[in-house]
């Protein structure tokens, strides 16, 4: 017999954008994550939506590249001072 | 002894590890160099003075980064200093109907593949600096913790001393403010609007009434 507890409801596309944060950032659990990655499997704008959502988290993160030398030997003088 | 000597150690490697991060988020607090380097050097004295505070090494950078929040907001306090926090109202209103994905696909910027994909890819490093800048402090400082240096909701949390559940909807809405920004410099650049209303279409059969997209 089928568990209807285990259906997973259709979801609307503004409840989908809506998650779009929870899911990117790992915060996003259980049946609400199954929802959404169902629906986005299902909805082609959503799909390009979220994967634009996603490239710019990217871009933002590409920052964490960029490295302060400067700061890193003032430290290391500091430290040695300690 | 020879405990306390290794653990200094791993103090001054982790120290090090963030010296770009740590230098990153002093600033996103006070958007000034030389008060961020002194942020940075107070945070290292104080981790070298408290470091026996410090229970799980697992955690030491997001401890790193609590003491510096912790001495911002007491240099804040002691100097009562004014600090860019606030946008104009107009462009804080409404920004949770805010998309950059909307206004470029309803733009005059072109590509050969996608445009808002393209338009992503023809963004640099430094204007998404400028763009964070630009935002109000909680915004700017909450989006360096997540999107740039990937610390969890839990541990921003922690860090700032603000509940989860801010910290969530700071996220959302610096994200939102962010892609203003992005948009105001790319009007700058002569990428304007042209379809009235860039239609939302539905695939996924959920939709009642189909959604409009953006009013413009």
């Amino acid at each position: 017999m089928k568990n209807k507890k285990n259906e997973l409801t259709a979801i609307r596309c503004e409840e989908a954008v809506a998650r779009f944060n929870d899911f990117m950032d790992n915060y996003l659990k259980g049946r609400s994550r199954k929802e959404l990655v169902k629906h986005i499997a299902e909805c082609r704008d959503c799909m390009d939506r979220f994967e634009f959502e996603q490239l710019l988290k990217s871009k933002v993160h590409e920052l964490s590249t960029s490295a302060d030398k400067a700061m890193k030997t003032k430290i290391e003088n500091l430290i040695a001072s300690l | 002894m020879l405990n306390t000597h290794f653990r200094k150690e791993t103090l001054s490697l982790a120290v090090l590890a963030n010296a770009s991060a740590l230098k990153r988020f002093a600033y996103s607090l006070c958007q000034d160099q030389s008060e961020a380097e002194d942020l940075v050097a107070e945070t290292v004295v104080n981790a070298f003075e408290n470091f026996h505070q410090l229970k799980d090494d697992a955690k030491i950078k997001q401890w790193l980064f609590r003491i510096l929040n912790n001495i911002s907001v007491s240099n804040y306090r002691k100097n009562k200093k004014q600090r860019k926090t606030e946008l104009p109202v107009d462009t804080i209103i409404a920004d949770h109907e805010f998309s950059l994905y909307e206004r470029v696909g309803a733009s005059n910027f072109t590509d050969a593949g996608t445009p808002e994909k393209s338009f992503i890819a023809k963004i640099t490093k430094e204007k998404i600096l400028q763009a964070i800048h630009e935002l109000p402090e909680e915004f700017r400082t909450t989006l360096t913790l997540c999107d740039v240096d990937e610390f969890s909701y839990a541990e921003i949390a922690t860090i700032t001393r603000v509940p989860i559940g801010t910290v969530r909807s700071r996220i959302a809405r610096a994200r939102k403010l962010l892609q203003k920004q992005l948009w105001l410099y790319a009007q700058e650049l002569g990428i304007k609007t042209v379809q009235k209303e860039k239609e939302h279409i539905c695939t996924c059969g959920n939709e009642e009434v189909k959604t409009p997209g953006i009013k413009i």
